[in-house]
């Protein structure tokens, strides 16, 4: 609501009759409040009396702002290929008959940053990062539950030498055979298998789209404090798996190549005493027709270093 | 940003971020850190990085970075000295358009150096360059129109050479 006319605001509603936004109410409370206030009246300015008169002054310097005069601009617009069709054509025009705007617009050319591409990054790989690790795209389970039984069989003879009073152990285990395959292929999503023996989890993914959240959900989980010996994970010698090699082709023939993968899953015990498991890491290889377990060690090794460097970072 | 595509990141823009950086202040050392600086930056962000942003991303983290290192070495005066030392080619005669170019980029100030090399070596819009450098659109069009004047004249000084 509009506010009482008075003597403080007499000259707002004024402004406002002039500008003709006052309704025919207020137009009456104004003229009646002036009636009453006839020396006020008197004060007021008519609407012709503010109007700005015409006036007949043109910018003196209109000739500089032409396209005539802007050559340096239109030259460097076209380099930068900001030009419009009609500017372009005013420019080009120039170009083609006067030699000083030639030689200008050769200039704006070569006027141009070019790296220089031998310049390089050399400390690229330092900033990359290791990628989680994939599990399996295509992969037997036969053939994992084969070699993981297998591997477990060989390391278990071999970190006997451990101190089991203090050191940390390492060893491989087998896994109880009774997983659905057919279940395992068909669905695409993460399974989560609960080991019978050793209360372990075996993880599962059987879908490229699935491995990096599964990677992230075993990373996650992983409670490893302390850095593993290496150098006490793997021990076998290639004598020792002669006949393991011999159970494992018999597995793996009957897959395409492609598809032949290898898993293991390691167990971590920070000390015999404590009689618990830290952590549960699974890992697939393919390998081609032929399996070598002693190559396939090497590899195990060295993704377990990779694993173990990523987890100190 | 999956790590996989963290790492294509550096793959693709590391080195182009490097003469970026480079061609703004000239000191390898100084460069790499900033380089490093940045995609450790970009990597500690990079779950909320998406992949077709990171290159922006990256690329004003540097920026800013740059201008900090410029305006700490302004304080302590060497930036003059690294300037100072492109300077001391006389024979342009036998320089290579690309040195004189750098040399004539040296003569620029920072926000117009930046801006160009931005938009020549990485093609940026002027709105990218905007988003980078913090400044409105219309200012990069006039740094970078300023900027190509004084390339300009400045080569015309070595007309002979560069033709």
């Amino acid at each position: 609501m509009k506010e009482k006319i008075n003597i403080k605001n007499y000259e707002a509603w004024w402004v406002d009759y002039l500008d003709g936004k006052l309704s025919q109410s207020d137009e009456e409370k104004l003229f009646d409040f002036l009636e009453l206030n006839p020396e006020i009246s008197t004060t007021l300015i008519d609407s012709d009396d503010y109007k700005l008169p015409d006036l007949d002054v043109k910018y003196p310097n209109k000739s500089i702002l032409k396209a005539e005069n802007n050559i340096d601009y239109l030259l460097i617009a076209k380099v930068e290929n900001q030009i419009n069709q009609e500017d372009n054509l005013f420019i080009s025009e120039k170009i083609n008959t006067k030699p000083e705007v030639a030689n200008d617009y050769k200039l704006y050319q070569k006027a141009v940053a070019t790296p220089d591409r031998n310049i390089v990054f050399k400390g690229k790989k330092y900033l990359k990062k290791k990628e989680a690790i994939p599990l399996y795209k295509y992969v037997s389970i036969a053939a994992v539950f084969a070699a993981v039984f297998t591997i477990g069989y060989l390391l278990t003879n071999n970190v006997q030498n451990f101190d089991e009073g203090e050191a940390p152990q390492i060893s491989f285990f087998s896994i109880p055979f009774n997983h659905n395959i057919d279940t395992v292929n068909r669905k695409d999503e993460i399974l989560f298998r609960q080991s019978d023996n050793y209360n372990n989890t075996l993880f599962v993914a059987n879908s490229t789209e699935k491995e990096q959240e599964l990677n992230n959900e075993i990373l996650s989980k992983i409670d490893v404090p302390e850095k593993l010996p290496l150098n006490q994970i793997c021990k076998l010698k290639n004598h020792e798996m002669s006949n393991d090699k011999q159970l494992l082709a018999y597995q793996v023939s009957k897959m395409p190549e492609e598809n032949v993968a290898f898993e293991y899953e390691l167990q971590y015990i920070k000390s015999p005493k404590e009689n618990k498991f830290k952590s549960t890491i699974s890992k697939v290889y393919d390998f081609g027709k032929e399996i070598d377990l002693a190559g396939s060690f090497d590899r195990l090794k060295m993704a377990k270093e990779d694993l173990f460097i990523t987890m100190n970072e | 940003m999956k790590t996989k595509e963290y790492n294509i990141i550096v793959d693709k823009h590391a080195d182009g971020l490097y003469r970026f950086i480079l061609g703004n202040i000239r000191d390898e050392f100084k460069a790499q850190d900033i380089v490093q600086d940045s995609f450790e930056r970009l990597w500690i962000n990079h779950d909320s990085v998406e992949f077709d942003k990171a290159k922006s991303f990256l690329f004003k983290i540097a920026y800013n970075r740059m201008i900090d290192v410029i305006r700490h070495d302004k304080r302590t005066n060497s930036q003059s000295e690294i300037f100072e030392r492109v300077d001391d080619i006389t024979d342009f005669r036998q320089a290579e358009l690309r040195e004189i170019i750098n040399n004539a980029l040296t003569k620029l100030s920072e926000i117009q150096r930046s801006v160009v090399l931005l938009r020549d070596y990485e093609g940026y819009t002027y709105e990218e360059i905007a988003q980078i450098t913090d400044l409105s659109e219309a200012q990069v069009k006039v740094y970078i129109f300023r900027a190509r004047q004084h390339l300009k004249n400045y080569l015309g000084k070595f007309e002979e050479v560069i033709k």
